[in-house]
């Protein structure tokens, strides 16, 4: 065997090795004792709106956000596809027919792509306020037409909103350990972007 | 090959799907409302294999193993409530043990150097399987003595079943170095199994 490479036969003797390792070994006798013990004392098991999926996610989130670009990946994908499901659900209910009227909504301060973006934090802090604001007055927007839209939609558009609020927590969150981290800086005005351009597409789809 | 002492080999499949399973949901909606006793029924069906898990992860030190196994447990009973049975309950209960590892890796530093350096290959090439060539090394005892990164991937990967990438994000390292610390770990460890 060199440096670098493994015999392929012993690999394959390695693996059927470990194939064959037991998968369940007896824990010492008295270790349930001292479970009981302590959830006796922590009281009934949580209940709340998380399930087992979002308690992996909330524990990914916390291990080195802004090294894990399949975290924004994934929130990304959702979002197309929450984005999607609205279009959908939209189209379906309202054949097809396409916006009368473009929403009255602030256009997103600046593009965001991999090449172009705020340069620091306190560039972003200046254009993020634009956002907060752009949110605020689509949220309200949308309030107001919610009655034109079914419960799926709005479902689906809340579930979308989470998904980017957790991305831009998590981004400010790791701002704050890592202020000039530009690709952080990135990740967050994208996402606030895609805030606004779900909300202005849904309010869209409000308004017919 | 020897093996520990106590072994027993499971009777639950790897992907048992928990929500097909009637009389596994009637016992998870017990421990739901409380009932300790249903949970015991739980932590016997199950016990075997998280410690199993967790003692490989712990590099064979059964204290380190036991508490572990007790920890998660214990953060099984909290979050049951939440469990809603999309996933299946084993990959359930061993995702929690990984992510108490870690957790707790993190939090304990005495653990960290055991468990977490993925990044650091300053150890690779460091394992001797013995003061003599010509003792022969069981596979578990091997894999106890990889060290602590080549060890985390080969048993997260190898043993368990991961993806390169789910090792990955839960490490918070790049794919690659999951590689490398893979590739490391099997070029040890037929080294130490090369009677």
């Amino acid at each position: 065997m060199t440096d670098d490479t493994i015999d392929e036969g012993k690999l394959r003797d390695l693996m059927n090795e470990v194939a064959a390792l037991p998968t369940s070994i007896e824990p010492p006798a008295d270790a349930w004792a001292k479970i009981r013990a302590e959830i006796e004392a922590s009281g009934n098991p949580d209940r709340g709106d998380t399930d087992d999926i979002d308690l992996l996610s909330k524990r990914r989130h916390r291990i080195a956000f802004w090294q894990r670009p399949i975290f924004l990946a994934a929130a990304a994908l959702l979002l197309v596809a929450g984005s999607s499901a609205l279009t959908a659900i939209a189209i379906g209910r309202r054949g097809a027919s396409t916006s009368r009227r473009a929403a009255q909504a602030p256009i997103a301060p600046f593009a965001t792509d991999s090449n172009n973006g705020p340069a620091s934090l306190a560039q972003f802090t200046v254009v993020e306020s634009d956002y907060l604001r752009a949110v605020n007055d689509l949220s309200a927007t949308l309030e107001s037409e919610r009655g034109s839209l079914s419960p799926e939609t709005i479902a689906k558009l809340r579930e979308s909103i989470q998904v980017i609020d957790a991305a831009i927590l998590e981004a400010r969150n790791a701002l704050a350990a890592d202020p000039a981290n530009k690709t952080l800086i990135r990740m967050l005005a994208n996402s606030y972007e895609q805030k606004v351009d779900l909300l202005k597409r849904t309010t869209e789809m409000a308004r017919g | 090959m020897t093996r520990h002492s106590a072994l027993r080999k499971s009777t639950i499949p790897l992907q048992a799907n928990w929500s097909g399973d009637e009389s596994s949901r009637a016992l998870i909606a017990r421990v739901q409302n409380g009932d300790v006793d249903a949970f015991e029924l739980i932590y016997n069906e199950h016990s075997g294999r998280v410690y199993a898990l967790c003692l490989r992860l712990m590099g064979g030190e059964q204290i380190a193993a036991t508490e572990l196994m007790q920890d998660v447990f214990v953060r099984a009973w909290k979050n049951l409530g939440r469990f809603r049975g999309e996933s299946a309950f084993s990959s359930w209960l061993h995702r929690l043990a990984v992510n108490a590892m870690l957790e707790n890796a993190r939090s304990d530093k005495r653990r960290v150097a055991r468990v977490l350096p993925m990044e650091d290959t300053s150890q690779i090439g460091a394992f001797s399987p013995g003061d003599s060539p010509e003792l022969r090394i069981d596979l578990e005892r091997a894999i106890a003595r990889l060290p602590a990164g080549a060890r985390t991937a080969f048993v997260l990967h190898d043993i368990e079943g991961y993806q390169h990438q789910e090792i990955a994000e839960q490490l918070g390292v790049a794919v690659g170095t999951v590689k490398a610390q893979l590739h490391r770990a099997h070029k040890l460890l037929i080294q130490a199994l090369d009677r």
